[in-house]
């Protein structure tokens, strides 16, 4: 208990300290790292100018040694070199800094990329939304571009490490050995993750599948029923075909329908004029006799106001965002445990040291 | 010329829904064998169909307070023998574009839009139906709590039939919809729709014994009641049931009709990817005399469609699929002979550019 107990607050310590900073805008801070990215670009080209002017002084120099000119010009060429050396030893020393600067910049933007996506996850988890979901890919983006590697991790942890001066080597080595283990613990939360990943990709994919089938299905109206549609037409005799009655749909009784269905049961002696096709286009096509000498008429008509297939409740937004929202947790977990494996190296290299003193 | 028409028409909506602005667009290349291409009950004429489809789809804009999207699907269906004995053979083309956003009133709350256009053009089949179709659709959809979902909506649709049989229709509908997630892998959902359609053609009315027509548009009212449910757990199954009741103010159009949807899709393993589907409606008409004078027994007042479909694909790659396609069908009226039954096997290529 105590043992489990103790993991909990070292995983929190850590993450509170290595992860969970201050969040700061990350506009100021990509304005920032901008400025920084100039800077050392001025540097490098004063640099390059220094280089260049030392490569020409030392030429001089080497030409003024084996003229064996005045040694009044050579002694000022040598003092100009060391002030060129002065200079290139600053410029360096400013180089050297700025890193320092660039460095922290760039873990004070993870923790910031860090803080939003968490910020985005929360919100998406209340309110999926498409507007968010983009923001919350494109943050992923930039942050794994950012890499998983800790900067000055080791300055750090060496401030922060709990190894007192009252240490011995039995307590440092149980220190080490619990870090290993919150590694082998975060590891295989990192293949617990995966595993999940694969199954949301999965279930994606699938979902997609469904999409896809449902609106190509629909595309081309196959997946629509067909219904009756009434024609009314006249009962004609055989010597005298008259004209229907109404032109419904159209119907005209051009060359287009001419083919006459066979006759229908109670139609003595009469054919139905106006219908659609050959027999097998009349396939649905009976008729009812009505008073009159009318009759109706029935064809097959597609329901063209059909809907799409009902799979609108099968989306893959909520999936993608499940997906974002793991690929998140892992890259934290790698994070977490690149630090802890740092540490626990760290707490090795101390304990070898002081084995090392001892002997 | 109206065919060229077209044409141009769709490759300005292929630029515009293209790679360059598209997010995501996939392609399908497919061979069909369909057993009854003309839809006939008898004299059953088999033969091969080519098939391609096109769909893209890009986000315009996207902003934390909504978005703008555009969506469009080409297809294409060519077959490989004409309908008639000297003719040429027929195709099928359909293009549908969707334009559409979501505005996001609160954080529980928005407002969405879309604009449809579709087109279907059939060229020698007569079993085809050829229409250019608008639509507007509004909506509103809110959030209780985690689990609790619904929303409002409003269509408002226009077909013009480009064949001069068929009937224009001009629908209105109202809908409302009601979902609860146990959790993102259980979720059922109730859901309600109201339409009134105009068929652009003359009522039929029952006056003195005989049908006459009417001064007035047919006019259809329908009422829609669904449920669904959907699970996942290595096995995706999305399941609805639907009651139709329609409503008419021409005689013999009035009807009550039962719906069952059922899609299944899993991973059998080693790549393959399974999927099933599976829809009946049966619809049985009101004014049952309008033909049992000449069927007794009113077999032409139900009609039936079932619809199966088993698929395999498979995947290779980060971009290719390969699929196979099993189909049968049975679409029109229970008993008598106005129905058709047809089988399609098909195999397909599909790639994500």
């Amino acid at each position: 208990m105590i043992h489990r107990l103790t993991v909990m607050a070292v995983t929190w310590v850590l993450a509170a300290n290595s992860l969970w900073g201050d969040a700061q805008d990350i506009g100021v801070l990509r304005t920032e790292q901008k400025r920084l990215e100039a800077a050392r670009d001025s540097l490098v080209e004063q640099r390059q100018i220094v280089v260049t002017e030392a490569d020409g002084l030392s030429s001089q120099i080497d030409g003024l040694k084996a003229e064996g000119s005045d040694p009044e010009e050579l002694h000022e060429a040598l003092r100009s070199s060391l002030v060129l050396v002065q200079r290139m030893v600053d410029l360096d020393r400013d180089m050297e800094a700025l890193k320092g600067r660039q460095d922290s910049l760039k873990e004070q933007l993870r923790l910031a990329y860090d803080w939003e996506i968490g910020t985005l996850i929360q919100k998406l988890s209340r309110q999926p939304d498409r507007g968010l979901l983009t923001q919350l890919m494109l943050y992923q983006e930039e942050r794994e571009a950012l890499g998983t590697g800790m900067v000055g991790t080791g300055l750090r942890y060496g401030e922060e490490m709990a190894i007192g001066p009252e240490d011995g080597p039995e307590e440092i080595r149980q220190k080490m050995e619990l870090m290993e283990d919150i590694a082998i613990r975060l590891q295989a939360e990192a293949a617990k993750t995966s595993k999940q990943l694969q199954r949301l990709e999965e279930e994606h994919r699938l979902r997609t599948r469904v999409r896809v089938f449902s609106s190509e299905l629909s595309l081309f109206d196959e997946h629509l029923p067909e219904g009756r549609v009434l024609v009314r037409s006249r009962v004609v005799t055989e010597e005298k075909a008259e004209e229907p009655l109404l032109g419904d749909n159209g119907f005209d009784g051009d060359n287009e329908f001419d083919a006459a269905p066979p006759p229908s049961a109670g139609l003595e002696e009469g054919i139905l004029e106006d219908m659609r096709g050959t027999e097998e286009g009349l396939s649905g096509g009976m008729g009812a006799i009505l008073p009159a000498g009318q009759v109706l008429l029935e064809q097959r008509e597609l329901d063209r106001e059909g809907r799409m297939l009902s799979v609108e409740g099968v989306s893959v937004d909520d999936v993608t965002i499940e997906i974002h929202k793991l690929k998140a947790h892992q890259q934290e977990i790698h994070q977490l445990e690149g630090v802890v494996r740092e540490r626990a190296a760290v707490f090795r290299q101390h304990l070898q040291k002081m084995l090392e003193g001892e002997e | 010329m109206t065919r060229g028409w077209l044409l141009l028409g769709l490759a300005c909506l292929l630029g515009w829904g293209g790679p360059g602005r598209a997010s995501t667009v996939r392609a399908t290349l497919g061979l069909e064998y369909d057993d009854n291409l003309f839809e006939y009950q008898k004299s059953r004429r088999s033969g091969w169909i080519s098939r391609l489809y096109l769909s893209s789809g890009s986000r315009l804009l996207d902003r934390k307070w909504g978005n703008l999207q555009v969506q469009h699907q080409w297809g294409i269906k060519r077959f490989w023998r004409s309908e008639e004995v000297a003719g040429t053979s027929g195709d099928i083309v359909a293009n549908y574009l969707e334009l559409g956003g979501v505005l996001r009133l609160s954080e529980r709350l928005q407002a969405s839009w879309a604009s449809e256009l579709k087109i279907k053009s059939v060229q020698q089949i007569s079993s085809e139906e050829s229409y250019l179709r608008g639509g507007l659709r509004l909506g509103l959809n809110g959030q209780w709590g985690n689990r609790l979902k619904g929303g409002i909506g409003y269509r408002r649709s226009g077909d013009e039939a480009r064949d001069p049989r068929l009937a224009d229709v001009s629908m209105h509908e109202g809908s409302a919809n009601l979902s609860y997630a146990r959790s993102r892998r259980l979720r059922g959902s109730l859901g309600f729709r109201w339409r009134r359609q105009n068929y652009g053609r003359p009522a039929l009315m029952e006056r003195d014994e005989e049908v006459e027509e009417s001064g007035i548009d047919q006019e259809d009212v329908g009422r829609e009641w669904s449920a669904a449910v959907q699970v996942y757990r290595g096995l995706l199954a999305h399941v609805q049931y639907a009651f139709i009741n329609n409503s008419s103010n021409s005689t013999g159009y009035g009807f009550a009709a039962h719906r069952m949807q059922l899609m299944l899709t899993r991973h059998l393993g080693k790549g393959v990817d399974g999927q099933l589907f599976f829809t009946s409606q049966v619809r049985r008409y009101d004014e049952a005399e309008v033909s049992e004078a000449a069927e007794p027994g009113g077999a032409h007042d139900e009609y039936e469609q079932t619809l199966f479909s088993l698929k395999l694909a498979r995947r290779f790659g980060e971009r290719y699929d390969l699929s196979w396609q099993y189909r049968s069908s049975r679409n029109g009226s229970r008993g008598g002979d106005g129905f058709f039954r047809k089988k399609v096997y098909s195999l397909a290529i599909d790639m994500g550019i």
